[in-house]
């Protein structure tokens, strides 16, 4: 990270043979256009560099904090073009099984996602995708659907923990 | 926002659908209170889980060298500032220590204490917001009195929250004045001071870091406050580190117009 605060060009290039495909991912699979892909990709690093002092390894991991920039820019994009946030929808259970990516890294990132998302319902699949994806608030999910504000909160938070325990599961050596 | 509503809302703020204004409150809450901000951390790893298991796509070759070149620009080194402005008077400083202290918050009230034995988190979380919302007030109020005496001033405020592993909190105060030079006040509680000298910085949108205090003792709870002048202006600033004597940074957090940090 000091050689990204200092704009040094071996870091940042490391940093994006790492991340550039996830990040570029994200903003096709949201954004829906390789344009605008190719715009998040570009903004996510400039904010990753911009940001790069607040950055502490010790509250988290480097994936979650970059990848949670590219969420919330892209998120931010589609709300301010579309007012509000209705992506190309990518399901999780429409996610193929067998990753097409080919970095080391990348397929253990993955192939960890998936395994900790396995430890949801369907149901709950399908709600975490709607927000993460979709960009609903968990009121406008509760109007659609019918039920309660609070059930849906309920499911939500549950969901998550679910997948934080999974990811901790994983993390024990 | 008290811990409650900050934990109803942190399943969607993980999951990034949490507007600007409740994003804002949200992140003040979680600057000072530390389970709330475990909590969130652990959603937010969570909720990134989603992002690695989209079908990978395949960026074009030539992104890489387009995204290292932006951000090799913009890293560049900035023009030169411009030529000092002019200095001589340092109102504030004192006048917001003095008000400060006339509101009745020493320095072990300013910030959360956590003396005697161990209470309900929740009443230590109430506690905490009282302490920070009575600090705000006193800080408005000296302000006034700062900007009476020069009313150009700009005040930019903000809290100090502590790294994983440290209990410590903080806050931070600077003054920026087209007539005088521009002013610090570092405010530090409970950091240990065997690690002690810590140095205080502030940190540009850019990354730059900025040198501006010191701070060589502390009291036996491991509190003081530092107050001193800057030799450049501090207007770019927008968030302050604080680093153990091991490099470590300790506290950190961001400034904001006074007006707006209320």
């Amino acid at each position: 990270m000091e050689g990204l605060l200092a704009g040094d060009d071996a870091a940042i290039r490391a940093l994006y043979e790492r991340f550039g495909r996830p990040v570029y991912t994200m903003g096709l699979r949201l954004l829906g256009s390789r344009e605008a892909a190719e715009e998040l990709t570009q903004d996510v690093f400039l904010t990753a560099w911009r940001k790069a002092a607040r950055f502490d390894p010790q509250r988290g991991r480097l994936s979650t904090w970059l990848m949670t920039i590219a969420h919330n820019l892209a998120v931010d994009r589609l709300r301010r073009e579309t007012g509000v946030s209705r992506p190309h929808l990518v399901l999780v259970d429409e996610v193929p099984d067998q990753p097409a990516g080919d970095e080391e890294f990348i397929l253990m990132e993955r192939d960890e996602a998936l395994r900790a998302l396995a430890s949801l319902s369907m149901a709950e699949k399908r709600l975490i995708a709607r927000v993460y994806f979709r960009g609903m608030t968990a009121r406008e999910i509760a109007e659609a659907d019918g039920i309660p504000l609070g059930t849906v909160k309920t499911r939500l938070r549950s969901a998550l923990i679910k997948v934080r325990r999974a990811n901790e599961t994983k993390d024990q050596p | 926002m008290n811990c409650p509503a900050v934990r109803d809302r942190l399943p969607e703020h993980a999951l990034g659908v949490v507007d600007h204004h409740d994003a804002t409150a949200i992140e003040r809450h979680l600057a000072w209170c530390a389970a709330c901000r475990k909590e969130a951390r652990d959603l937010e790893r969570a909720a990134a889980t989603m992002a690695f298991a989209l079908a990978p796509a395949y960026p074009p070759a030539e992104l890489g060298d387009r995204v290292i070149g932006a951000v090799g620009r913009v890293s560049a080194p900035a023009p030169a500032p411009t030529p000092a402005r002019r200095r001589g008077r340092r109102v504030g400083v004192t006048l917001l220590a003095a008000a400060l202290v006339f509101a009745g918050l020493g320095l072990g009230a300013l910030l959360a204490r956590r003396d005697g034995p161990p209470i309900d988190p929740r009443i230590v979380a109430s506690q905490q917001e009282d302490r920070a919302s009575k600090f705000g007030r006193a800080i408005e109020n000296a302000i006034e009195t700062a900007t009476a005496n020069d009313p150009g001033i700009r005040a930019d405020i903000g809290t100090l929250a502590p790294t994983r592993g440290i209990d410590a909190s903080g806050a931070a105060l600077t003054l920026m004045s087209r007539d005088s030079e521009d002013q610090v006040v570092v405010w530090v509680n409970r950091l240990p001071r065997e690690q002690l000298p810590y140095l205080v910085f502030l940190v540009d949108s850019r990354g730059n870091a900025f040198e501006v205090s010191r701070i060589n003792r502390l009291d036996r709870d491991g509190n003081t406050m530092v107050a001193g002048t800057a030799a450049r202006n501090l207007s770019r600033f927008d968030r302050m580190i604080v680093r153990n004597a091991g490099g470590r940074i300790v506290l950190s957090g961001s400034l904001a117009p006074a007006s707006q940090s209320g």
